[in-house]
């Protein structure tokens, strides 16, 4: 039976606890990080190398949508370095002012993305996708490489026939999870997504040509400007952060 | 499984659950006593984030709180931080969005007490605050009980609000729902399923408490 | 305004115009020291909102309720009729309900203790204790809680409660009503001497016609909202003034009469020129007065002289007065020396051939004369 009194002692226990935890203040300096979910895999391994770097600066990193963070650091979100997958928005943010020192770091790719054991072939090209019944991609309306989708889809002229099986991912992130968990048949995600180690064995992948869409210029910018932001910028435009970023299939912007 | 999140939860519960008695214990006295006309237009009110979803109440909140709002400009003022996507900002969110957990069971449980009891106290000579604290409160404890569990519980397991209106910071807005939902973008599912497991458990735990505290009630009051 | 007659020692009265919900009732109490003014009618006559809006707890419309206390001091308006109202708190008066609403989480002594406001220490525990020494309580003190007292124990502790605040003006609501029968009568004889010896100001709310001839001294008779009848509450039960107060007194014959003789559970008392024999509701004395409660169907009639009466029927030798026709009954008035109302089949009637002026024997069993003690 449960009585009363020890229920309430625990919740009060539970609550001095968390109270005293809140108290307690953090020693190191705080660099929060807005990166779009592409870079989800390779920012991690670039961020040790920062943070190895820096053992005084604390990096906290959080994942979405391009789009999103935008709306958010303009509404005043607590972020202090930006990469984004399209560099203009990090250049809306300069022009109001709430940001500074634009720099392009990679250029994206996009790929066809199938389950393992799908009896789509992704090899065709996207032209499969009249196979399948459920495609994802990142939300259009803020996520760049769901822009990068639907200007692949219309090119190709099967936009309209796709446009209601689609299923909208909130960030290019999770339309591969929703292909990987199998609730969608196909999608059209980031190449670096695919590349990395918990996806690399889940599903075949088909580069879609680069004519077909825009290119993703993934460009950031610093909103504050510190040494840990600046120590991060620097490396992620250093060699060692272009070779990690080539290993996800990232190409610089020069090439 | 990711500490600080689920520190950062615990924060959040315990805070929004001491605010929220501080705050319903004079709201559900009031609705429970008063003869006003009005009061069931403010039940009405209190009792909107039941069925609301919760992006309606994060739309509002980013609203009114957002920096180019009046009460996110003097926060700023203040603090030089935002209000918005801040620990405040999710606090506030938290109160408001778990409001009907704790007044409810608080308004039930005041409604409950003998009317003669609150009589007797006011010809004794008590006043209000008197008879509340006196007679009211040791004669709801499983209610008091009730609303803080359901408001620790609930709050722990908000995740569209906290979304909208935290913006999914480590340590500071990334609670451990959200974290749930990181993990499964990040392709984690083992760390996933881990803390769902843990909140699943925690959150039947929660229900046993109070299922059995309201039987206890019922039996107390059968005497 | 009706006013109950006022004693040469009152201090003071307290009017109680009370207009809500159907009720009109406009009654002035005597504040004396000791008096008990019952209030008394069916269910749903408006006594207990009489009584509460005496208490604050409720409020009237229109009507008033005003506390003079005698001499030339301004009167305390305790509800205007309109907005303004007296907090119960400063009308200083003690209620006691009819189910007790003792705080069942506290103590005993909590309990007594809680109207004590801004005393503490010695001067608390020694009023808390003369409280319940008070209602004959005094056991209960060390009571850690409220709830485990049956139910006379809490009336008790209820009454004592009321009371340690030290209220000018006592109000009882039913407090009888919700006990079983042989805590009711127990508590009832207990409840009439801690009344007198408290010596305070008392309205009694009652529908039992014992408990209000038992403990009253004045009656205002309360029906459908309106005020009927009043006055010293022996007459107002002895003599109706018409035929709804008679139906809601219940009792056709009241009369006063002086204890003779008691032993063995009965009394014999002088009603008029005869010896009655019957049953008082508690120990009695010789010299003792009582008030004879005979109901009219309990009185049967025969023709023929006078027979000597045994300890198990009374016979009195009567005269005729009236004879009334009431549907299948009869109603006659009878003069036994004092007015005796009997009720009879209209067969009977029929049978001993009653027209006025007819001499006749008024049998009523001693288990139908309750004497009630005053």
């Amino acid at each position: 039976m449960i009585h009363l009194r020890r229920v309430v002692a625990a919740a009060c226990c539970l609550m001095v606890a968390a109270v005293i935890a809140a108290c307690s203040t953090q020693s190191a300096t705080r660099v929060n990080v807005a990166a779009a979910a592409d870079l989800r895999y390779a920012l991690d391994e670039i961020i040790s190398i920062a943070a190895a770097r820096n053992p005084s600066v604390d990096y906290a990193v959080t994942y979405g949508s391009s789009g999103q963070f935008l709306q958010q650091i303009d509404n005043g979100a607590p972020f202090d370095i930006y990469l984004s997958a399209d560099v203009t928005y990090p250049q809306q943010l300069i022009a109001r002012g709430k940001a500074s020192d634009p720099f392009v770091y990679a250029v994206g790719r996009l790929v066809l993305w199938v389950p393992e054991g799908s009896p789509i072939d992704p090899a065709q090209g996207l032209a499969a996708l009249s196979q399948a019944q459920r495609i994802a991609i990142a939300n259009p309306e803020h996520a760049p490489y769901g822009q990068a989708a639907v200007a692949a889809l219309r090119a190709e002229g099967i936009y309209d026939s796709v446009a209601p099986r689609l299923v909208l991912g909130e960030n290019v992130a999770q339309a591969a999870e929703f292909v990987a968990s199998g609730n969608a048949d196909a999608g059209i995600v980031a190449m670096s997504l695919v590349l990395s180690d918990p996806l690399r064995d889940v599903g075949t992948w088909w580069e879609i040509p680069a004519q077909l869409f825009p290119p993703l210029v993934q460009g950031g910018a610093l909103i504050t400007d510190t040494p840990g932001t600046r120590e991060l910028r620097d490396v992620i435009t250093s060699p060692e952060g272009i070779e990690i970023l080539a290993r996800y299939g990232f190409t610089l912007p020069e090439e | 499984m990711d500490w600080p999140s689920v520190r950062l939860s615990l924060e959040l519960a315990a805070l929004t659950t001491l605010i929220l008695l501080a705050i319903g214990i004079p709201l559900a006295a009031w609705l429970a006593y008063t003869r006003a006309r009005w009061a069931t237009a403010v039940e009405a009110v209190v009792a909107l984030p039941l069925v609301l979803p919760p992006t309606v109440l994060g739309y509002y909140l980013l609203v009114a709180m957002g920096v180019q709002s009046p009460l996110g400009r003097w926060w700023t003022e203040i603090t030089g931080a935002p209000l918005a996507f801040s620990f405040t900002g999710l606090l506030i969110a938290s109160v408001l969005y778990s409001l009907p957990f704790a007044v409810q069971p608080l308004l039930a449980s005041f409604a409950g007490v003998d009317g003669r009891l609150l009589e007797a106290s006011s010809v004794l000579g008590r006043r209000w605050p008197t008879t509340i604290a006196r007679v009211v409160l040791p004669l709801s404890k499983p209610g008091l009980a009730t609303a803080a569990v359901l408001t620790f519980a609930h709050t722990i397991g908000e995740f569209g609000v906290v979304l909208m209106v935290g913006g999914n910071i480590p340590g500071v807005t990334r609670t451990i729902s959200i974290d749930i939902y990181d993990d499964v973008q990040a392709f984690d599912y083992a760390a996933a399923g881990r803390t769902s497991l843990v909140l699943l458990a925690f959150s039947l735990v929660v229900l046993v408490a109070v299922y059995s505290l309201r039987r206890q009630r019922t039996r107390a009051w059968s005497l | 305004m009706v006013t109950v007659s006022a004693q040469a020692d009152s201090v003071g009265h307290l009017k109680a115009d009370v207009r809500r919900h159907g009720i009109a009732a406009d009654i002035t109490l005597p504040l004396t020291a000791g008096r008990v003014t019952v209030l008394f009618g069916p269910s749903g006559a408006g006594k207990s909102t009489v009584l509460r809006t005496i208490a604050g707890l409720a409020h009237t419309e229109g009507g008033r309720v005003e506390w003079s206390s005698g001499l030339d001091q301004t009167p305390e308006v305790w509800d205007d009729g309109r907005r303004r109202r007296w907090h119960p708190r400063t009308r200083r008066v003690g209620l006691l309900f009819q189910d007790h609403a003792l705080f069942p989480h506290m103590s005993v002594t909590a309990n007594v203790g809680y109207g004590l406001i801004g005393v503490s220490g010695d001067e608390r525990s020694r009023r808390v204790h003369e409280a319940l020494l008070a209602t004959q309580a005094d056991s209960l003190a060390q009571r850690s809680r409220a709830d485990s007292l049956s139910g006379g124990e809490a009336q008790r502790v209820a009454l004592a409660r009321a009371l340690a605040p030290s209220p000018r003006l006592l109000l009882l609501d039913e407090p009888l009503s919700a006990l079983d029968a042989p805590t009711r009568r127990r508590l009832g004889s207990e409840l009439r001497d801690i009344l007198v010896s408290l010596q305070m100001p008392t309205v009694l709310v009652t529908h039992d016609r014992a408990e209000a001839l038992s403990m009253g001294d004045d009656a205002i008779i309360l029906i459908d909202g309106r005020v009927r009848q009043h006055g010293r509450a022996a007459e107002v039960f002895d003599r109706p003034a018409d035929a709804d107060v008679a139906g809601v007194v219940g009792v056709e014959t009241a009369l006063p009469a002086i204890v003779q003789q008691s032993q063995h559970g009965l009394a014999v008392v002088q009603l008029g020129r005869h010896l009655l024999t019957g049953v008082p509701d508690r120990d009695c004395r010789v010299g003792q007065s009582v008030i004879v409660c005979i109901r009219s169907e309990d009185v049967s009639l025969e023709v023929g002289g006078p027979r000597s009466g045994t300890s198990l029927r009374n016979h009195l030798d009567a005269k005729v007065m009236s004879v009334r026709d009431e549907g299948a009954l009869v109603r006659v008035e009878l003069d036994v020396g004092v007015p005796l109302a009997s009720t009879i089949t209209r067969t009977a009637a029929g049978e001993l051939g009653l027209v006025p002026g007819l001499p006749v024997t008024a049998v009523v069993k001693s288990t139908s004369v309750h004497l009630i003690v005053r």
